[in-house]
Formats: structure tokens, sequence, C-alpha cells
């Protein structure tokens, strides 16, 4: 458990919002001592009394939300999805996507499902989804899959996905089309509350420096 | 038959000595500060459960037939109703009342995933007394009780929820989504939310000011005179019961004034706060002023206290 004399723990999550995440750390004047890409390491020192873990991107909010991380980058699809007692100080503008419906082109030609019709959605979003759907009188058997949702209904197996969606072309190259956009994602700066009240010092200048950091990027 | 039920646990050995211990050292500074403990039964009637308080629980309270024919009894999930119940009646004779208490209580469901459906719930109700003397002792015996735990480094964070109310009574939006929007300190989701309600300028700014966390003592100070009387009172309620609290606990427990600390749940009436720790990842205790609650009880008195869950201090003192 982070003590006041320990550093400021970062929880980043590897894969694609890594790439946009360095420039911000740059800017915002935590860069790491090794490359974040290339290193085996899971726990990296940085500028300013800071330390990163790198972990899975579904994993950061379960290292905020347990205080082993101080701080973490998320994508704003986990943080609506599994509503952690986090605080969200910041929307980095990063990893932006947005978390859609599709579904085959020929059912989607069709309309959307009609109230108190039955249908089989595959995602890892059960609950985003069991919400959208309950709101449009739809009863949905969620299918929980853990990646290449497309394929569901491909296989015969859902009738929609949900899913984050970035440029289309995975959809395309399956013959998928979008029927909604839920949200629009990107990735958040979020804090663990015990840490903000405890060590709000160490943290409110992180938080100034990446708010910085993001107005440098758009300028 | 020898499974375990989710979210139920037995203690014994360490642990069952270590909550008595904890229990002990807690009860006996209720007792120095003037504080009587009641001992209520774990069941009660639905609707006493379910009032005032209790109804932001009701969907976490497990009510059941009563077989002996008392018909619908209720576990209790909150000690506070039943403090109630018995201010409105056993000891409506008398004006002012200290009490505290430490039992069980059960949840329908556990809060996190995997989590205990029981909680210790330890803390004290002041009832009859109005304004700063009330939530001065209260927070005091908080702060106090974090210290004789062990915990290091201990903080209270202190807001008002009259703050908020003053700044969106005339909007549109839910006080319970604003609620909602400011505990979660996001600034670009409330400003989505901002720009689709009719919220003046100043009031906006000021909104956005303490979801971005710089409610701070200086801030507040700094707002009076900003926004309404209403405001201006709560502010200062708030600014003068900070310094006086964070004087007396000087050295020991940090005090921090934070417009943007919320109730969990919108019963409060006047100031709240939440008790933190170094190391500790979420909120030890929580409290603060009720005034406008007990009447749902059936005696209408203002009301502070605070709580924590005993085995949740037991697991990160331990470790």
């Amino acid at each position: 458990m982070p003590q006041a004399s320990t550093p400021l723990i970062i929880a980043l999550s590897k894969g694609r919002i890594l790439s946009e995440t360095l420039p911000l750390l740059e800017h915002a004047g935590l860069m790491p001592k090794e490359d974040l890409h290339t290193t085996r390491k899971l726990m990296i020192d940085a500028a300013g009394g800071v330390r990163f873990l790198l972990i899975r991107a579904a994993d950061v909010c379960t290292y905020v939300e347990h205080g082993a991380a101080d701080m973490g980058i998320v994508g704003r699809d986990l943080l609506l999805e599994s509503r952690p007692n986090v605080y969200e100080p910041l929307d980095l503008g990063i990893g932006r996507c947005r978390l859609c419906i599709a579904g085959p082109a020929e059912l989607v030609a069709r309309g959307k499902p009609e109230a108190g019709s039955r249908i089989r959605v595959a995602t890892k979003y059960d609950n985003l989804t069991e919400q959208y759907y309950m709101a449009q009188g739809v009863h949905a058997d969620i299918i929980h899959l853990y990646g290449s949702m497309e394929l569901a209904p491909l296989v015969g197996m859902a009738d929609r996905i949900v899913d984050l969606v970035e440029t289309g072309s995975t959809l395309a190259a399956n013959n998928l089309v979008e029927e909604d956009t839920l949200y629009d994602i990107s990735s958040r700066l979020v804090v663990n509350p015990a840490s903000f009240a405890t060590r709000k010092s160490l943290i409110a200048p992180v938080i100034d420096a990446f708010s910085k950091a993001i107005r440098n990027e758009d300028s | 038959m020898d499974r375990p039920i989710i979210g139920l646990d037995d203690a014994f050995g360490v642990r069952a000595k270590s909550l008595r211990g904890l229990q002990g050292r807690l009860l006996a500074l209720f007792d120095e500060a003037g504080f009587d403990e009641v001992i209520p039964p774990i069941l009660e009637r639905p609707d006493t459960l379910k009032s005032g308080a209790g109804r932001f629980l009701a969907d976490q309270t497990v009510v059941f037939s009563d077989p002996a024919g008392a018909g619908l009894l209720a576990i209790r999930s909150d000690m506070t109703p039943q403090i109630a119940r018995i201010a409105a009646t056993r000891l409506q004779s008398k004006d002012i009342l200290k009490l505290c208490y430490s039992g069980t209580v059960m949840l329908a469901r556990p809060v996190s995933r995997r989590g205990s459906r029981q909680q210790w719930q330890t803390g004290v109700e002041y009832l009859g007394v109005s304004g700063a003397e009330g939530d001065t002792e209260v927070m005091r015996l908080a702060a106090t009780c974090m210290l004789a735990a062990g915990f290091e480094q201990p903080v209270l964070q202190v807001g008002h929820i009259g703050l908020l109310k003053a700044l969106v009574e005339e909007s549109s939006v839910s006080l319970e989504t604003w609620r909602e929007l400011i505990a979660r300190r996001s600034p670009d989701d409330l400003s989505a939310t901002i720009t689709s309600v009719n919220i003046s300028e100043t009031n906006r700014q000021v909104l956005l000011d303490m979801a971005s966390g710089l409610g701070d003592l200086a801030w507040i100070e700094a707002q009076q005179g900003r926004i309404n009387d209403t405001f201006d009172a709560a502010a200062q309620e708030l600014v003068s019961l900070v310094k006086q609290v964070g004087s007396q606990l000087e050295g020991e427990v940090q005090v921090h004034a934070d417009a943007a600390v919320m109730p969990r749940f919108l019963y409060h009436s006047g100031i709240v706060f939440a008790g933190f720790a170094a190391g500790v990842p979420q909120a030890l205790l929580h409290g603060g002023r009720y005034d406008t609650m007990m009447a749902a009880h059936g005696r209408d008195m203002p009301a502070t206290g605070f709580s924590c869950d005993l085995w949740a201090w037991l697991d990160v003192v331990q470790s």
C-alpha cells in the first residue's frame, strides 16, 4: 500500500492506447526511464517520483480501485461498463472511438428489433448492452465474448454485436454494418478517491501537467 | 450444507479477537464522550427500515414473512433508522440524545463483486442539537476513532450538501444526477450535462471548479457573495467548522474542506464528511448532518452522526 514516501503510481494499459499516451507523458514531464513498448518489465520508474504499471486495459480500474495504483489511464467504455469507485478528473482525448451496435447488413436493413422481441447479442459490455436494450423494450440474451465479436453473427451465434468501432474497417470486412452509437469513447485519467484525499499535493500537479499536455497537443 | 453462503463469513481466532478489541476501543471512546450504547434487535418492521434514511437502502434490505405471525420482517441493512425509531418512541422524553451502536447489518447483495454482505456497523448519532456544536463533537470523535484504530496520516474530508443545493436549485436536472456527477469528479461529463441545462454562467463555472477538485478552503471563501444567500450560509458553516475542528486536531488528523465531498445518499441536510488514511484504498467512515430525516421517523429533531464498518477497518489495519 502506498505511503507518503512511496512514488506516485500510475497504471497504464498496453496496446493501442500506449502509443498515444507516450507523447502526453512527454509533454507532462513524466517520461519513463525505459521504452514502454519494448520493456518486459511491468513496473517502470519515471521522472518526478512517478512509477508506471503496465497492465491490461481491463485491469486498470481494478488496480486503481484497490489502491495498488493512485491513478490510471483507462477507456471510458470500461468506466461506463463497470462503474468503478474512482474519480475521473480528465478526459485525455486519446484512443478515440465509438461504442456501437452492429449487425449483418441484411438484418440491420430490416430495422431495429421491435419492442417485445428477443435477440441474441454478442459483447463484452454486458451491462451497457442490457441497459440499452432494456430502454428499447427488447429482451437481449447477452452472449459474453472476450474478443472478435464480429465472428458471432457470421456463424449464426448472435443477431447483433456491441463493440468499439474505430474506423469501421473490421465491420465492413465481415459484412457487418453499424446500427446505432451508444457512446463516444476516449481515454480518461482516473484517480483513487482515497489517494486524492491523502496524497493531493502529489496528485494535483500530475492532473495539472496532463491537462496542460492535452492543450499542447491540441494547439 | 457445509457450503459457505455468498458474502457471509465466519470469524474466529485472531480475526474474532481483533474485532472485539477494536470494538472495545471505539465503544470506550464513545462512552468517554458521553454517548450511551443502544442495542436494537437485528430484525425490524420493513416500514421502519424503509423510511427516512432507510429508503435509500430499500433494495438492499432482505424482507421475509415471520413464521411467528408478526407479518413481514426485515433484516436491518443500516442501524440509523433503528436509532431514529428508538429516539422517536422509547427515548422521546429526552430532548438531547447522544447514542452509539455497534452491530451487524446485512445487505441483500455485496456492494462490490465478491465483497461481503455483512458489515459491523459502528457509530454515533447526536440528536437534538443543531449547528456546529453537534458537528464538531461528531467529527472530532470520528477522527479520534481513526487514530485509536492505528491508521496512519488520517484525513477528514469535509463538504456541505447546501453548496450543491444552492447552485442547482433552479435547474431541471435532479439533485441526484448532480450529486453523482460531482461525486465522480468528472468535469468533462459535468460540462456535457451543463450545456443542456438552464444555469447561470457563474454557477456553471463554480460547479466545474468543484468537479475539478479545486474546492478547497481558500476557494470556498473566495466564492462567498457570488452565488446566493443559501450558498453563503453553507459556505460559512463549512469554513468555520473546518477551521475549528482542524485546529483542535492539529498535528494528529488533517481536516480538509472540499466542496465536492458528496453524501452517498441524499438524506443529508448540511455538513458531510468522509475519513481516509494513508494506504487505505476506500473511505474509512462517512458522516454528516441530516436534520430533515428524523421527521420521517416520527420525531422532527436535528441530527448528526457518523458510522464505519469494523470488518473493513480490520482488513486494512491488519495489512
